[in-house]
């Protein structure tokens, strides 16, 4: 039985425009105008327990909104949710204290504080059990590495280590449902990459449920077997992400590197030039006729290699959200 | 007037120790979006949001007020009973809960207005509850806007030294606190509903 369930969620919004200047200003308090935002327009799915599931989306196309409307701190406009059998935005404590929101742009623990306090204040903030705490806690500090930093002032910590007291004030509940709003924003490769695996592993220790947005597709390649796009409020895809390949990416990239120079002319019958920097060509072709095309290109031509490839996933994404054809 | 005095000092340091921060932080929270984290947890956002504590200074001011008060009962040997001082400390947590409901009902307008500045509205009403309710006529406009500030430390004072009561100025008192805080909650409540957050 679905853990999260999504029935044509809607969330509109009328955002206030104002002229500039004081005689905006002046205008406004006796005539406002205001112009519609569909942040999330219609999106239905449901979700598993355990699933980890990527959100992806460019800017403004309704994720976070929908993640917000999911973890109860917005009412939509219309539509049915139902996290964990609850109605997210009754905010009832007993759903409050099985999910967690951990929000890479905003931080929960005190800044003046050593983040143990904030942990304290979360343990009973939440209820949790002295024993249950210690044990949560030391699993979470051994498996993020952070023993060393509980007493030093949060502000006084990297963003890096600043975002693993988060995650670790945000787990200390042993949450059933994580939502995960770009957490690894602003942090460099090797952090990115030790974010990824506790994320996983903690998947795959606790069985919690993640749901996660994320601008970066290593994070969404790396952790989640399944995802959703979302575009202008609207439900793109739903599936797995080789799935995103076969639906949006009916074309292969053929990458050859001849041995004797060649005209960009005569490869152009073959198929659409996507990189010509002799001797290296990158060519696409239609999926179906990639292993023709590349036998009659090694048949007419002095080739030294040629690979096969899938687009890159970034590459279909990105032309997935500016509309283009995948080519 | 001795007691009046070292009164307001108290109950005024104690609302800025209290209240201050959380009345700054709350605007700025909701109008950044950073709200979101205090809504998400399992506990009443209002008191998280508001009871933040802050100023040592506050704090050590209210407690030399508290010494002052203490001197003042001592030196002019006042009758002060064990019930007198539960009824002090009583009706001064009453005025601090009406600062805050007070304060929240504007805090409150964030939600729906965008930035309202309103962090220090209880505090910009300082001289009305530095001086006896008694001085102020009871026309409408005094009943209803005045006397429910200057019986916030009226109310206590008198109490403490069991003078005879204006029971006039303890119901506007009493009916003002249940009121605001009625409001307050309800507001607070609407609030919540229009919150709109703010984008990541």
């Amino acid at each position: 039985m679905p853990i999260i369930t999504v029935n044509h969620l809607k969330k509109h919004y009328q955002v206030h425009q104002k002229d500039p200047g004081l005689s905006g200003s002046i205008k406004s308090l006796f005539h406002r105008k205001y112009y519609d935002v569909k942040a999330v327009d219609g999106v239905s799915f449901s979700i598993e327990p355990g699933e980890l599931v990527g959100f992806i989306g460019p800017n403004g196309a309704g994720k976070t909104t929908t993640l917000k409307v999911l973890s109860g701190l917005l009412y939509p406009s219309s539509g049915d949710v139902s996290v964990l059998g609850y109605i997210p935005w009754e905010r009832k404590p007993a759903f409050q204290k099985q999910f967690s929101l951990v929000m890479g742009q905003k931080n929960q623990l005190w800044w003046d504080l050593p983040a143990m306090e904030s942990f304290l204040l979360n343990k009973e903030i939440y209820e949790v059990a002295d024993d249950q705490f210690k044990n949560t806690l030391d699993e979470l500090v051994d498996l993020l590495d952070v023993k060393d930093l509980l007493k030093v002032q949060v502000r006084k910590l990297s963003l890096g280590q600043r975002m693993k007291m988060e995650l670790i004030a945000a787990l200390i509940h042993s949450p059933k449902i994580l939502f995960l709003d770009e957490p690894t924003i602003g942090l460099d490769v090797v952090m990115q990459k030790k974010m990824r695996d506790f994320i996983k592993d903690y998947n795959r220790k606790f069985n919690a449920t993640i749901l996660l947005t994320s601008h970066y597709m290593d994070d969404v390649k790396e952790l989640c077997k399944r995802t959703i796009i979302i575009d202008k409020g609207k439900l793109l895809f739903d599936g797995a992400l080789s799935e995103i390949i076969k639906k949006y990416a009916d074309h292969k990239l053929l990458t050859i590197v001849f041995s004797n120079g060649v005209e960009q002319k005569d490869l152009e019958k073959y198929g659409v030039i996507k990189e010509f920097e002799s001797p290296k060509v990158v060519i696409s072709v239609k999926r179906e006729e990639a292993p023709k095309v590349a036998a009659k290109i090694l048949e007419k031509f002095p080739v030294e290699d040629l690979n096969i490839e899938e687009p890159q996933i970034e590459d279909i994404i990105r032309e997935v959200f500016t509309g283009k054809d995948v080519a | 007037m001795y007691i009046l005095f070292f009164t307001f000092e108290i109950f005024t340091y104690l609302a800025f120790y209290l209240y201050w921060k959380g009345f700054l932080e709350t605007v700025r929270h909701i109008n950044t979006g950073q709200f979101d984290i205090v809504l998400a947890k399992p506990a009443s956002s209002w008191l998280i949001t508001f009871f933040r504590g802050g100023g040592l200074h506050n704090i050590l001011a209210a407690v030399l007020g508290s010494i002052y008060l203490i001197i003042v009962i001592h030196n002019y040997s006042l009758p002060v009973s064990i019930l007198s001082i539960c009824l002090y400390i009583f009706s001064m947590s009453l005025s601090l809960i009406f600062l805050l409901c007070f304060t929240s009902i504007f805090i409150s307008l964030n939600f729906i207005f965008g930035n309202f500045q309103a962090s220090g509205i209880g505090f910009s009403f300082q001289d009305l509850y530095k001086y006896p309710a008694q001085i102020y006529p009871k026309s409408w406009f005094f009943i209803l806007v005045v006397t429910p500030f200057s019986a916030l430390v009226t109310v206590p004072a008198t109490l403490l030294i069991s003078k005879p009561f204006d029971m006039s100025i303890l119901g506007i008192y009493l009916g003002s606190i249940i009121i605001t805080s009625i409001i307050c909650n309800l507001l607070w409540r609407f609030g919540l509903r229009r919150y709109s957050s703010a984008s990541s």
